[in-house]
């Protein structure tokens, strides 16, 4: 398997606190911060962690959405952090996005038929069975009604906007998806028939997933590699099964313990993370961790511990890495 | 638990759209105790959400119609005057909705939205006192250096923050019924492990009544002491949360608890799915709603194709379903062969 979409030492930051067009911002979100990450064409990379952690910011430098600040973006090898015109137009064929949020990325004046046929305009393409008809086999496929063509947004549920976004992304039959909570507003069956659709299409179309959510067991699910994001960092990555059987990173336990259990009878022992969730704009020296963190010594506040493999299918940035001694 | 603070009886509300009328709510009832917390499951699109809309007094449009009755402490919602409803907004009942971008404007800070709630109820409060109040309900619901975000604008927080914000609004007040329609769906679970302690507190505390409407059954698993489980905009269960999980006694509520993955689902099998697509709310199947995607029909005989099933009891709960007690039973075990 070839590495489909690569990024090396990625950083995206966001100026805060401008006055005015000239002044000089007051300080910086270190959004995505020194992120490296490869997914194999055909392969399946889920992306959790902390709300704010960069991960929709990530997707977006990742789909050219955003310019990065720093570091590279490689498609099949190739760099194409600062492609332009006709370049970007082809990388754009090729990565699409599914947006987290079903309401804003929807423009409401326009039909959901003009919506799903737009990159098909963007990029001028015309399908042999002609636009109209291909837009309604979209529809057809995330499980749209094909007569749905002329309505409008505000007349979908959440639910049903999500698919029509997922319908847009699949427009330009594209190699690489960054899913960025695609199936969060929708109803656990539909959950399962999108997911199960998502996979169908990977297989037929060798498709590769970058799947950013917030249900780990979604993410499980549907990922061959997960990587824990914390801060604008990775701080863990590994094999799904391996992740979710063998989590080394505090936070990873800590996310892990967090997740209710569709059982009322079933209680977990939850891990209570205390303190504030650390501000990007001044994020803590050392481990970004250190501030929550049960394990957090000396070395921690003074040294940032680098992601390191300790095993073929693990990495861990941590000084203490291991899946005990849990907190009181 | 005492006497009922809302109910809600044979609630219907249709859409005027161009291609016809969207029955998006259906003839419902329930209701809710003081300090109780009720969960809405269902279906995408069968109007949940307008179904809280609705209980807010939010739906005045000019293509909406809406008849039957939502009563809160004896106060009736439907036909009160907009200007008697927006006394109650904010303050009795507040909402959180489901989209936190829209919920706030882009070009305000989030300060002066989260201070506007207050002093549309307070407004004799002074310029520091809301201020404080920002500052400690931002606090409240884990918003980090809240003296220095009070000035910051929404695109500048994450979808996370942002719902905090939102959620900020709506307790700002301590309304005695919170509607929180998918709180938690854009945070992370550490961070929504710390909202639903939020309003679980808050439901202890100030006896709070909560309708949490989600399609994350970990969280209503976790949080509530009754379902709702609707279906093209029809009640078709309500059950106790331990009775629910263990004995549903619809076979919509079947379907979609076999659908939930755990943390313990393998990897990559394929996820049970009810079988065909969600109905058009334009043309709603005769009978049951459920009918054309049930597997158990045929052995309710012909009924679920002709007549609508109304809500009834069966143990200790509520369904819509035309199937014998004896075959919701045998459902339950798994008994009752499918097609
Ligand atoms: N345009 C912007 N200007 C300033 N800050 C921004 C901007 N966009 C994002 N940020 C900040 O960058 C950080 C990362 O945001 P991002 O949306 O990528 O997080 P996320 O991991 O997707 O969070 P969530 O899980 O809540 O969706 C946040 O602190 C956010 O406030
Ligand atoms: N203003 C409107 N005009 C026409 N139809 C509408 C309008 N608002 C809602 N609807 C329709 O009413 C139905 C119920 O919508 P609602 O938003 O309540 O669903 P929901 O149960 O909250 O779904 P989800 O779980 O996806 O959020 C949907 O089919 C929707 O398309
Ligand atoms: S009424 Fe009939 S069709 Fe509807 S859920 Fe019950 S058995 Fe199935
Ligand atoms: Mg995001
Ligand atoms: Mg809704």
């Amino acid at each position: 398997m070839s590495e489909a979409l690569e990024v090396k030492n990625l950083v995206k930051t966001f100026p805060v606190g401008k006055k005015g067009f000239f002044s000089k911002p007051a300080g910086y979100v270190h959004a995505v911060d020194g992120v490296s990450l490869a997914i194999k064409s055909g392969e399946t990379l889920g992306i959790v962690g902390e709300s704010g952690c960069g991960k929709s910011t990530l997707g977006r430098v990742m789909t050219h959405l955003l310019p990065a600040t720093d570091g590279q973006v490689l498609l099949n090898g190739v760099d194409v952090t600062r492609a332009k015109g006709e370049e970007l137009q082809k990388l754009r064929r090729t990565i699409q996005m599914i947006f987290q949020d079903p309401y804003s990325s929807l423009n409401p004046r326009h039909t959901v038929g003009r919506i799903v046929g737009m990159p098909l305009v963007v990029q001028n393409i015309n399908p042999a069975q002609g636009r109209k008809k291909r837009v309604q086999e979209l529809l057809e496929l995330v499980g749209l009604n094909p007569e749905h063509y002329n309505r409008y947004p505000h007349e979908f549920s959440g639910g049903q906007r999500q698919r029509i976004g997922i319908a847009r992304s699949l427009a330009l039959e594209p190699k690489i998806i960054i899913a960025d909570e695609p199936v969060s507003a929708l109803d656990v069956s539909i959950q399962a028939q999108i997911l199960n659709l998502l996979q169908d299409l990977q297989k037929q179309l060798d498709l590769s997933y970058v799947f950013i959510a917030h249900d780990l067991s979604v993410v499980k699910h549907v990922s061959d590699r997960v990587a824990v994001m914390y801060l604008g960092k990775i701080v863990e990555e590994a094999g799904s099964e391996e992740l979710y059987s063998k989590p080394m990173h505090p936070y990873t336990l800590a996310l892990l313990s967090a997740v209710p259990e569709p059982n009322p009878e079933k209680v977990r022992q939850r891990i209570l993370l205390t303190g504030d969730v650390p501000s990007p704009i001044n994020p803590p020296s050392g481990c970004r961790f250190r501030t929550r963190c049960w394990r957090a010594t000396e070395l921690c506040a003074t040294t940032e511990p680098p992601l390191v493999q300790i095993s073929t299918n693990h990495k861990v940035a941590c000084h203490f890495p291991g899946p005990t001694p849990l907190p009181n | 638990m005492s006497k009922n603070i809302l109910e809600v009886n044979n609630l219907s509300v249709s859409f005027n759209t161009s291609d016809g009328q969207v029955h998006a709510v259906d003839n419902l009832s329930f209701n809710i105790k003081a300090g109780e917390v009720l969960g809405i499951v269902g279906e995408s699109g069968s109007g949940k959400s307008v179904t809280a809309s609705a209980i807010m007094g939010l739906l005045t449009s000019g293509n909406v119609n809406l008849s039957g009755s939502i009563k809160l402490n004896d106060f009736e919602i439907v036909g009160a005057k907009d200007s008697e409803v927006r006394k109650l907004r904010g303050s009795d009942i507040a909402m959180v909705f489901q989209d936190p971008l829209s919920s706030l404007n882009p070009y305000y800070k989030i300060g002066v939205q989260i201070g506007e709630a207050y002093e549309t109820h307070h407004p004799d409060a002074s310029k520091a006192e809301v201020r404080n109040k920002v500052i400690e309900v931002m606090k409240k619901v884990g918003i980090p250096e809240a003296e220095r975000r009070i000035d910051s604008y929404p695109h500048e927080f994450s979808g996370g923050m942002r719902q905090r914000v939102v959620i900020a609004i709506a307790l700002i007040n301590d309304p005695k019924i919170l509607i929180a329609d998918e709180p938690t769906t854009a945070l992370d679970v550490t961070v929504q492990a710390q909202i639903l302690d939020l309003m679980r507190d808050l439901q202890k505390t100030s006896n709070t009544s909560i309708i949490l409407i989600t399609h994350d059954l970990g969280v209503v698993a976790e949080m509530v002491d009754r379902v709702l489980v609707m279906y093209a905009g029809r009640a078709v269960e309500v059950s106790d949360i331990k009775a629910i999980f263990s004995a549903p006694i619809h076979p919509y509520t079947k379907g979609l608890l076999n659908a939930v993955r755990s943390l313990d689902s393998a990897i990559r099998e394929k996820l049970a799915t009810i079988p065909g697509t969600p109905p058009s709310l334009l043309n709603i199947p005769q009978g049951c709603a459920f009918n054309p995607r049930c597997s158990y029909k045929q052995w309710a005989g012909d009924k679920c194709l002709v007549q609508k099933p109304e809500l009834h009891e069966i143990g200790n709960g509520l369904t819509a379903c035309h199937l014998s007690k004896t075959d919701i039973e045998r459902m339950n075990k798994d008994e009752l062969p499918v097609v």
